[in-house]
């Protein structure tokens, strides 16, 4: 789960990169849910109701064209990036959607689980394809062995080693035949677990494992998913055109089974402009009528028409890597005064202000997203922790450097070896490390920590060859509060060896073995307080999302946890 | 070039106006107006006469010292340091206090801009030069001695110039890191090429001449008919060409920076300033037109003084 | 004449495999892997995936198998785009850079000749100053700024043209224009300075000796003689120009293929760099061959021996 989780979000890091962002707010919610009923009939109103825009995109009210990041592969077995998934949301179904009101049930009808919570029966409902073929139970489960098997190459395969039988049979020691997905018949499907999750329904909406269709995915081989023929859609949208890197049209799917209801444009156009000049000069011009991401310098002039959201983006943290380039570094970095020393002695406020003022500075790891125990208030209320001050203490951050400087025996900062802060090639990242390397020089006087800028293949192979000393990139949030910190164990995803806590380990496997959720939410705290103080992951800011619309469009939505173009209510009224 | 002032066809007719009176004797000892009397001023001393006189060719230069001259000093006179931010001070337009305005970092960018100068100059001389260099020597030795030597190096720049270029720029900075002098290295690494068949086909153009063979003839050795009857022919051309080549070497360190394999921070350069400025221009303009003009204003003096330059080096164009 | 031709196609033809074959264990030698992107992968996900495409294979091993496609002219399939021919990709894209790429040629060609010409034969004179000084800004203004400025003037000030995009003829214009004043320029420059050094030469004198008119000289002496040291390049030129720009083509959002030749290197898409460079290869190589055998007719004074 937190693995599909990391390729369906972390398009946010490209996207913050960048400068912007994207994603939708309760007002457009609000706004759409009643313009939708109207919007139905406007497949036949067509242009009659426009008023007489400025606008150059045409005077119709059913198509939209927008500028969003575009997909680098519809092959759905394949698929590894955030963009993917954003235009498979539109083109194809699961058993359940993400939307802006959280899961509802798309393909399945409903679906039972057993007494001991390992078993779960979907029944689906009538659907089909959009060349008319329905939609079964056995095109999810070849689907599934696709996702899984080992011949197959998914990325995401891991997503589903809460299937029993999945992870042998996608790590060559098992076969499909164990594995727990059956098609009873139809229209029943049956999942079994290896252990009990009750968070399984929500991981399936977000992960949405798109049925397949076994004698055209064999057909196609290489080839699915390349272009417009190559793939088969049973969503609310077809691809009618598609230009890579350039430009996507998808056309409204009439045989998809709640299209009277939701999805009102009959086409959405999704340009490609990677240059943000010529980006905000479309829209101020009117030639589109939305941006997914609002780049820094434009802030204040699309202030009226942005919309941010700032929660589930992702997180930007500073790694630190214990290990360090070489056995001198790693003496040093392994010092966790020292580590908070760094940790300390930065402000983030003037310095997300200054380079990405979108986004929220954060100095612990959950995000204010994960609702709380009680409703309406989140996690992070409810939980707090003891970390570094968003304005930074550079008193206390001395007091740590001086602390570890006896520790290792050294007698001033200039004896510290040379340490190398890798990053890649985009301006934003070099100003945020060169700005990080010079609070360090003035409020620490380390003057030994050296920027490494590469190619961004190169910085990123560094990264995870654990080739670095310190290395800022962000990660997608995970679906819950202890998700988040699960990545952190040794050996998690994203802790390759960089930072070692047994106390932790433990408490992580406590938080997996216990099921009240009171309990495990209190001993998330106790874990993230271990993780803060260790400084082992610096946490820095957390992305936000922005958009841009022109004030005629409502409903437009990117959705948190990012999952997709959620443009169930998207209406224009020009 | 001045126009020829004689029209060649008239002359016929004026031959038949002459008699004898259009003629006049010249005593014998004054035929000795064919000796020299004149110190022989050489060809290096002549190119220097003929710079000096140029007013275009000394503004030029004035300006290029000036800017190199700002470069070295004016960063150690300036109250702020190159690399050190101030947060609360961003994107300040030019006042009194900073003089060309602060960056996103609130860094002082007149303190940046001349630091930036010193990269920028370094690189743009060297990776110019540089590849004219290289490329002279192996284009030359090409286009010279023909036959298997040619088509030997020929070959070696038909698949060197197909490679993409950032294959090797990659390896070459991830092996020398990235200095000016790995920028350099990588930029004449890139461009010989080009420069060595340019010169193989000049070669090839000046070495049947008369005064080519004559000279070998003479037993002039390859490498002496080389550089002391073809190349002086060919500089003149060179020379403008490596003003050419200024800008481009220019560029291609803030296209390097672009994709990470730059002057390494928190040193800068004009056409990292210039990119960042670029990509900011509708909000705070100064970041773009201040390193902007300056690259400019340098690119043309170089420009004008290698034209002048040019002419003077080259035997063909003085009057 | 046929010996020479066909030793030249053998030479040709071993010419591209070097630069094949260079070029992939060049690529190889840089540190990473595809699918090392800002999308981060955890180390079980690009393991799947570097065993699905094969890339955990000894390199020899992948090396033959991308010898044995490239000899039937398949480029593979890109790492990035999943499911996507690198040939698919390059039909696709390449048409579209070539035409950018020829218009902008075609308005520069004549137009940078014929204003070195004109700055040459008016030497020292207002209009030699004014082109030269056109030359030198063209040169040293780097073309994001062009861009950004033609764009600001003609679509958003004046609303001329349409602000980005690649749709008919009117969206062509500004991006060639970009593409264009870059060219125009370095060829003035190049144009004027080899004319200087041929008004001079005896030959020319020779043919004003005899009488020729100026227009003849210019045409048949002086222009023709100035021409040839830039023929070697050009083969390379006129190939460069239909690759594509990837600044223009990303500032006006022309999907071009301008983007892939730097996209696929640093993104270490091995498929697609190599695909493109074998495709561009054999642009330069055959351009070359051809230049090469006409090289001779131009100037009679150089003769490719044997």
């Amino acid at each position: 789960m937190k693995k599909i989780l990391a390729a369906m979000l972390s398009g946010a890091v490209v996207v913050a990169a960048l400068g912007g962002c994207g994603t939708y707010t309760d007002d457009g919610t609000g706004s759409s849910s009643s313009s939708s009923t109207g919007s139905s009939s406007s497949e036949s109103a067509g242009a009659s109701t426009s008023e007489t825009g400025e606008s150059d995109a045409g005077t119709d009210n059913t198509s939209f064209t927008f500028i969003g990041g575009h997909p680098v592969t519809l092959n759905p077995i394949l698929s590894q990036s955030t963009d993917d998934g954003n235009s498979f949301y539109l083109l194809e179904s699961s058993l359940f959607r993400y939307t802006q009101e959280g899961v509802q049930n798309e393909l399945c009808e409903s679906y039972d689980v057993s007494d001991d919570g390992l078993t779960y029966t979907f029944h689906l409902r009538d659907a089909n394809w959009s060349d008319g073929e329905p939609i079964t139970a056995d095109q999810f489960a070849y689907a599934i062995y696709c996702y899984t098997s080992p011949d197959m190459g998914c990325p995401g395969a891991s997503t589903y080693y809460d299937i029993a039988g999945a992870e042998a049979f996608n790590t060559g020691s098992g076969s499909w035949d164990d594995v727990g997905v059956k098609a009873v018949d139809d229209s029943t499907l049956t999942i079994t677990l290896t252990e009990p999750n009750d968070d399984f329904i929500l991981s399936l909406a977000t992960s949405a494992p798109t049925p397949l269709r076994q004698d055209f995915v064999e057909a196609q081989g290489e080839s699915l998913g390349s272009s417009v023929d190559s793939l088969q859609y049973c969503g609310p949208y077809v691809l009618s055109d598609w230009v890579l890197d350039s430009s996507l049209t998808f056309t409204k799917n009439p045989e998809y089974w709640n299209a009277d209801e939701t999805f009102p444009m009959e086409t959405i156009t999704l340009l490609k402009v990677e240059d943000a000049n010529t980006a905000y000069s479309m829209f101020e011009s009117g030639e589109v009528d939305a941006m997914t991401s609002v780049s820094t310098q434009y802030k204040d002039a699309l202030a009226e028409y942005t919309t941010v959201e700032t929660g589930a983006g992702g997180m930007m943290y500073l790694w630190i890597n214990q290990n360090g380039t070489s056995d001198e570094v790693g003496e040093v970095l392994s010092n966790q005064n020292f580590r908070n020393a760094l940790n300390y002695a930065f402000d983030r406020n003037s310095t997300v202000a200054a380079i990405c003022p979108l986004n929220v500075p954060y100095s612990r790891l959950t995000l204010p997203f994960y609702e709380g125990l009680k409703e309406g208030s989140s996690f992070v209320d409810e939980y707090p922790v003891d970390s570094a001050p968003l304005d930074g203490d550079v008193e206390k951050a001395q007091e740590f450097l001086n602390a570890a400087l006896e520790e290792l025996g050294m007698s001033s900062v200039d004896e510290l070896p040379e340490m190398h802060f890798v990053t890649w090639d985009t301006s934003q990242q070099r100003l945020l490390c060169e700005t990080l390397i010079d609070q360090w020089k003035q409020n620490l006087g380390i003057d030994s920590i050296v920027l490494d800028q590469y190619p961004i293949g190169t910085a990123i192979g560094n990264y995870t060859s654990n080739n670095y000393d310190i290395f800022a990139i962000s990660i997608s949030s995970s679906l819950t509060p202890y998700d988040a910190l699960d990545n952190f164990v040794d050996g998690g995803d994203y802790n390759k060896g960089i930072w070692t806590n047994e106390e932790y380990d433990a408490l992580v496997e406590q938080i997996k073995a216990t099921s009240d959720k009171a309990e495990k939410y209190e001993l998330t705290q106790q874990a993230e307080q271990i993780l803060v103080d260790g400084a082992g992951i610096i946490p820095f800011y957390g992305l936000s999302s922005a958009f841009a619309t022109q004030p005629y469009v409502s409903g437009f939505g990117i959705g948190d946890l990012a999952a997709g173009f959620q443009f169930e209510h998207l209406t224009i009224n020009k | 070039m001045k126009k020829q002032p004689a029209t060649v066809s008239a002359a016929p007719q004026a031959a038949t106006a002459i008699t004898a009176s259009d003629f006049q004797f010249i005593p014998r000892e004054e035929k000795a107006a064919d000796t020299v009397v004149r110190p022989s001023v050489s060809y290096w001393a002549d190119v220097f006469r003929r710079i000096r006189q140029d007013k275009v060719a000394m503004i030029s230069l004035g300006i290029i010292v000036i800017i190199s001259l700002m470069a070295i000093f004016a960063p150690f006179f300036c109250p702020y340091d190159y690399a050190t931010n101030n947060l609360s001070a961003i994107n300040q337009p030019p006042s009194a206090e900073h003089w060309f305005g602060t960056d996103q970092l609130g860094r002082d960018l007149w303190a940046r801009v001349w630091v930036g100068a010193r990269v920028s100059l370094l690189i743009g001389l060297g990776g110019a030069i540089a590849p004219q260099i290289v490329g002279i020597f192996l284009g030359g030795i090409s286009g010279y001695f023909g036959g298997w030597v040619d088509m030997f190096i020929m070959r070696v720049i038909d698949v060197g110039l197909c490679i993409p270029e950032l294959v090797y720029v990659t390896l070459m900075m991830l092996l020398m890191g990235s200095g000016p002098m790995a920028i350099i290295a990588t930029i004449a690494m890139v461009g010989w090429m080009g420069s060595a068949r340019f010169i193989r086909g000049r070669i090839l153009q000046f070495k049947n001449r008369e005064f080519v063979l004559a000279a070998k003839a003479q037993g002039a050795s390859p490498m002496r008919q080389i550089f002391r009857y073809i190349l002086p022919n060919i500089l003149g051309q060179q020379v403008v060409t490596i003003t050419a080549a200024i800008p481009g070497a220019i560029f291609m360190e803030a296209y390097l920076s672009f994709i990470g394999l730059g002057i390494k921070s928190p040193m800068t350069s004009w056409g990292q300033l210039s990119q960042i400025g670029s990509s900011v221009f509708r909000t705070s303009p100064y970041q773009l037109w201040i390193p902007g003009a300056l690259i400019s204003v340098t690119i043309l003096a170089f420009y004008l003084f290698g034209n002048s330059l040019r002419d003077a080096l080259d035997p063909h164009l003085r009057d | 004449m046929g010996k020479y031709i066909f030793r030249r196609l053998v030479i040709s033809i071993i010419t591209i495999w070097l630069i094949a074959t260079c070029s992939f264990f060049l690529l190889h030698m840089l540190p990473g892997n595809p699918f090392a992107t800002d999308q981060i992968l955890s180390q079980d996900m690009i393991d799947q995936l570097m065993d699905y495409y094969g890339l955990n294979e000894p390199l020899w091993k992948q090396y033959l198998t991308f010898m044995g496609n490239l000899l039937h002219g398949d480029f593979g399939t890109s790492y990035k785009y999943a499911g996507q021919s690198v040939n698919g990709i390059i039909a696709q894209k390449f048409p579209i850079s070539a035409q950018l790429g020829l218009q902008a040629y075609l308005l520069s060609l004549p137009l940078g000749i014929l204003f070195g010409i004109i700055a040459a034969r008016k030497r020292g004179k207002a209009i030699d100053y004014g082109l030269v000084a056109f030359a030198v800004l063209g040169v040293s203004v780097p073309v994001f700024i062009v861009a950004a400025l033609l764009q600001y003037v003609f679509a958003i000030k004046l609303q001329w043209f349409p602000v980005a995009q690649w749709k008919s003829f009117s969206y062509t214009i500004l991006p060639t224009l970009t593409l264009a004043i870059g060219s125009i320029a370095g060829r003035t420059r190049t144009m004027r300075t080899l004319m200087l050094e041929v008004i001079s030469e005896d030959y020319v004198k020779t043919a004003k000796a005899k009488g020729l008119s100026s227009a003849q000289i210019v045409w048949s002496h002086q222009i023709r003689n100035a021409i040839i040291p830039m023929i070697p390049n050009l083969g390379l030129e006129i190939v460069s120009i239909l690759m594509g720009s990837f600044v223009v083509e990303q500032i006006f959002a022309i999907p071009g293929i301008g983007a892939y030749f730097v996209n696929s290197v640093t993104g270490l898409d091995y498929t697609m760099t190599l695909g493109l460079t074998v495709f561009f290869g054999v642009f330069v190589v055959g351009a070359n061959f051809i230049i090469d055998l006409i090289y001779g007719l131009v100037d009679p004074r150089i003769r490719v021996v044997k």
